[in-house]
């Protein structure tokens, strides 16, 4: 019985390990700023919980499961709001990538309300506007 | 509605009791034991945490129904792993998504329904909120893969299915009722700051 709930908990180390690298990899190769938080904050989320049940799973006290439960809990409710305090920041300074999106309400709904980006004509840094491949 | 600033007003140095035993337990979890010093120390530290950080009043008619909490919590489970897997796709591909930032007018009517779907919305499936407006309870969701621009009506469609979820785990009979007539709504304007 030890002896599966240890390869259960390893096998979900690992596996939560790969979807914490998934979410660096994509904050490295997504085109700008909001496409690169949802990297950082799904995947991340996803690899800490599978992580901290693998944990609880190895270690098999009643303290740490109730502590992992904690980390995960607080994890989701958090992640949520930089997120989204990132991603409001991120379009309302223009960083975000417009040309290749598909459609844009929020843009709509603003400018039928009579509101201008001021950071529309400024490129912004160099870093976010490469072109992508 | 109530007068946000009213509410503000007497918010500040109200008695949590609430908050104060939510943080009390994590303060005795954080510790590890459970004693005196330690449930005392978390009392006291609670009461200094919400006097100095007061939550806004939330005016809540619902109950929490456990069957609909374990339908919201098994989805969102579901959906973490569904959304985790693309994003994973998409970081090791070749591939390079196309966002598109999709309007959402949600159905009910209430802070905490809105700040709950926003919550879960943004965790889930390829979404994070941009922008939220509170007059016409509208969420602004941008969408990490939405190659065709009429995919945006199963954005919405999984957006209120999960506020129906949230209102299934939290709401009263009569919010959930609420959910199905086509309440006409103030246009979107934007003429409160928020």
């Amino acid at each position: 019985m030890n002896a599966v709930l240890d390869l259960l908990g390893a096998v979900l180390l690992l596996l939560g390990s790969v979807f914490c690298l998934a979410a660096a990899v994509g904050v490295v190769r997504f085109p700008d700023v909001l496409t690169r938080l949802h990297a950082a904050t799904k995947p991340q989320v996803f690899g800490l919980v599978l992580i901290l049940t693998g944990v609880a799973l190895t270690l098999r006290t009643g303290h740490v499961a109730i502590l992992a439960a904690f980390t995960v809990g607080l994890q989701i409710l958090t992640a949520p709001v930089s997120g989204h305090m990132l991603a409001r920041t991120a379009y309302r300074t223009d960083q975000w990538d417009d040309e290749h999106a598909s459609i844009d309400e929020l843009g709509e709904d603003l400018e039928a309300a009579g509101f201008t980006n001021i950071f529309e004509e400024e490129p912004g840094p160099p870093g976010n506007r490469e072109p992508r491949s | 509605m109530t007068d946000p600033e009213s509410l503000r007003a007497r918010s500040r140095l109200r008695w949590q009791p609430r908050q104060v035993a939510v943080l009390t337990v994590v303060w005795v979890v954080l510790w590890g034991q459970v004693n005196l010093v330690t449930i005392l120390g978390g009392i006291l530290v609670a009461v200094g945490i919400t006097l100095v950080f007061p939550l806004l009043p939330i005016e809540w008619g619902g109950r929490l129904h456990p069957w609909g909490a374990v339908v919201l919590v098994g989805h969102l489970l579901k959906d973490l792993a569904v959304a985790s897997f693309r994003l994973a796709v998409f970081a090791f591909g070749r591939n390079m998504p196309t966002p598109g930032i999709v309007r959402i007018d949600l159905r009910s009517d209430s802070d905490l329904y809105q700040v709950n779907t926003a919550e879960l919305v943004s965790v889930v499936p390829g979404t994070i909120v941009v922008d939220a407006r509170r007059r016409s309870r509208t969420l602004y969701l941008h969408v990490f893969d939405l190659p065709d621009a009429e995919l945006r009506d199963q954005v919405v469609a999984d957006t209120l299915a999960l506020e129906r979820r949230v209102v299934r785990a939290l709401g009263s009979r009569a919010e959930f009722a609420a959910l199905d007539d086509e309440a006409p709504r103030d246009e979107p304007t934007f003429r409160e700051v928020t």
